[in-house]
């Protein structure tokens, strides 16, 4: 007899903390960052997206929802260029995709809601820095998603938007058991979507010559083919920042489709995914290995240049 | 360096060279263009300097037939530039230069020059996108750039040179 029941979820954010701030102890800042700011490079980007941005769109026509905490009285402390803040988590990521991609259009929406996320016109995509935990064992056929993950598992598996989804803190493979027994079942279930791409961190942006790592907590492929094939990874440079996790790698990835859309105005969230996916590079990478590191170290540079020109 | 001719009325119409140079602005607009690359897709590099550099660099021959006390004729020839992705064209100088001795030790010069033909015009590139993009034309400097490759046409260049038209009023007083 087939069980079906609602396993109870634990919405988890993936940022790597000590401990968040709570709110009686800081005060919660406003993001202060004006929309009409010029982009300017910093020190956790890679310098790809400096060369990108010379001249061009920069995300215009794409709009990024984030997914993620804007509501809750928890704050982490960090600094993406602007000054030391204490912002909540998803003022961090929806920062970090915002100046990765200036000229999108942003959208948040808070995880606790459960309502369907709303699609825009034109290329959408969805920065998830969170995972969706319960004990391991169940099949994700029976999980009672609520229609926010329902939504979302759904636009991943239908192409309809590109799902930036962070790989996780936990040093499993994407889908594995933690150590404390407890599975993301939103991994599971974007496993094998066509437009889902897997977000595992590095420790610094790699380079030819100065070749980066998997960072110590990052979620990694695993053996499965399927999500060797959507999983990038990105230089989270948290000495820099003072923020650590896969919450902070999905952004970037999350930025990148956003230019890449703003280039390709034609391309399908499918597209786009397939584009990062095949232009990821394995030489910036150490010990490059497609289990743990998948496609490799996402390359907004190689992604926006063409195949061959004559 | 001169040649001398009779005119109508027996007279020697002198000619002149004024002077000959390699180059010109818009070779080194050309030459400019040539700073740079990107990588393909794959990491395939590319370099400007195989679209925008050239082997010749244009020739330019000035001279100056006078036509009589205080009036001459300048005449000229550039002989154009070429590169796998730009073409500068030839171009015909032609311009007058008039002489005034406003006073034993002071002299005005109107010179007045104009090119006819010599623009500057840039090829675009055919790229390939592949899934993302397809085929499709594309300013070759900007293929990898994150503009649209229709909005990069607009940047492929087409150019006179700024000194295409020129007229130069001098006024020399000698002491």
């Amino acid at each position: 007899m087939r069980m079906s029941f609602k396993a109870k979820l634990l919405a988890t954010l993936l940022a790597v903390v000590s401990g968040p701030a709570l709110a009686s102890d800081f005060v919660l800042q406003r993001e202060g960052l004006a929309t009409t700011s010029l982009p300017k490079v910093q020190s956790w980007m890679h310098s790809e997206i400096g060369d990108a941005w010379s001249q061009g769109y920069l995300g215009k026509g794409v709009t990024v929802t984030v997914v993620d905490d804007f509501r809750s009285g928890y704050g982490y402390s960090g600094n993406l260029g602007y000054g030391q803040r204490i912002l909540r988590h998803g003022e961090w990521t929806r920062l970090q995709a915002r100046m990765i991609a200036p000229q999108a259009t942003i959208r948040s929406q808070d995880y606790t809601t459960g309502r369907t996320v709303p699609l825009n016109t034109g290329l959408n995509v969805l920065n998830l820095s969170y995972g969706m935990f319960a004990p391991t064992g169940y099949s994700t056929s029976q999980i009672g998603w609520s229609a926010q993950e329902s939504s979302i598992i759904s636009y991943a598996r239908g192409g309809r938007a590109v799902v930036a989804k962070a790989a996780g803190n936990d040093g499993v493979a994407v889908g594995a058991a933690t150590r404390a027994g407890m599975q993301d079942y939103l991994n599971s279930a974007l496993v094998g979507a066509q437009s889902a791409i897997f977000v595992g961190a590095l420790d610094r942006n790699g380079s030819a010559d100065r070749k980066a790592a998997l960072a110590w907590y990052s979620n990694y492929a695993g053996t499965n083919t399927a999500v060797q094939d959507k999983f990038l990874v990105v230089g989270v440079e948290g000495s820099k920042t003072g923020l650590y996790g896969t919450s902070f790698a999905a952004p970037i990835v999350s930025g990148y489709s956003a230019v890449l859309g703003s280039k390709f105005r034609k391309a399908t969230p499918t597209q786009i995914t397939n584009q990062l996916l095949s232009t990821a590079r394995t030489d910036t990478i150490q010990g490059y290995n497609p289990a743990l590191h998948g496609r490799g170290e996402a390359s907004i540079a190689r992604a926006l240049a063409p195949q061959a020109i004559r | 360096m001169g040649s001398r001719a009779a005119d109508a009325e027996g007279r020697p119409v002198e000619t002149h060279l004024l002077g000959i140079a390699v180059g010109s602005e818009l070779s080194s607009l050309a030459r400019s263009l040539a700073r740079g690359g990107y990588e393909l897709a794959d990491g395939t590099p590319t370099d400007f300097r195989d679209w925008y550099g050239t082997d010749r660099p244009e020739l330019r021959i000035d001279m100056l037939t006078r036509l009589g006390p205080g009036a001459g004729l300048i005449w000229g020839l550039n002989t154009g530039e070429r590169g796998e992705k730009y073409r500068i064209h030839p171009g015909l100088k032609l311009g007058m230069i008039l002489q005034h001795e406003a006073s034993p030790r002071s002299t005005l010069t109107l010179q007045v020059t104009t090119v006819i033909g010599g623009g500057l015009r840039e090829e675009n590139c055919i790229a390939d996108y592949g899934e993302i993009g397809g085929v499709q034309p594309v300013n070759c400097r900007l293929a990898a750039a994150p503009i649209a490759p229709e909005d990069s046409l607009q940047h492929t260049l087409r150019v006179r040179a700024r000194e295409a038209s020129r007229i130069d009023l001098s006024y020399r007083v000698r002491f």
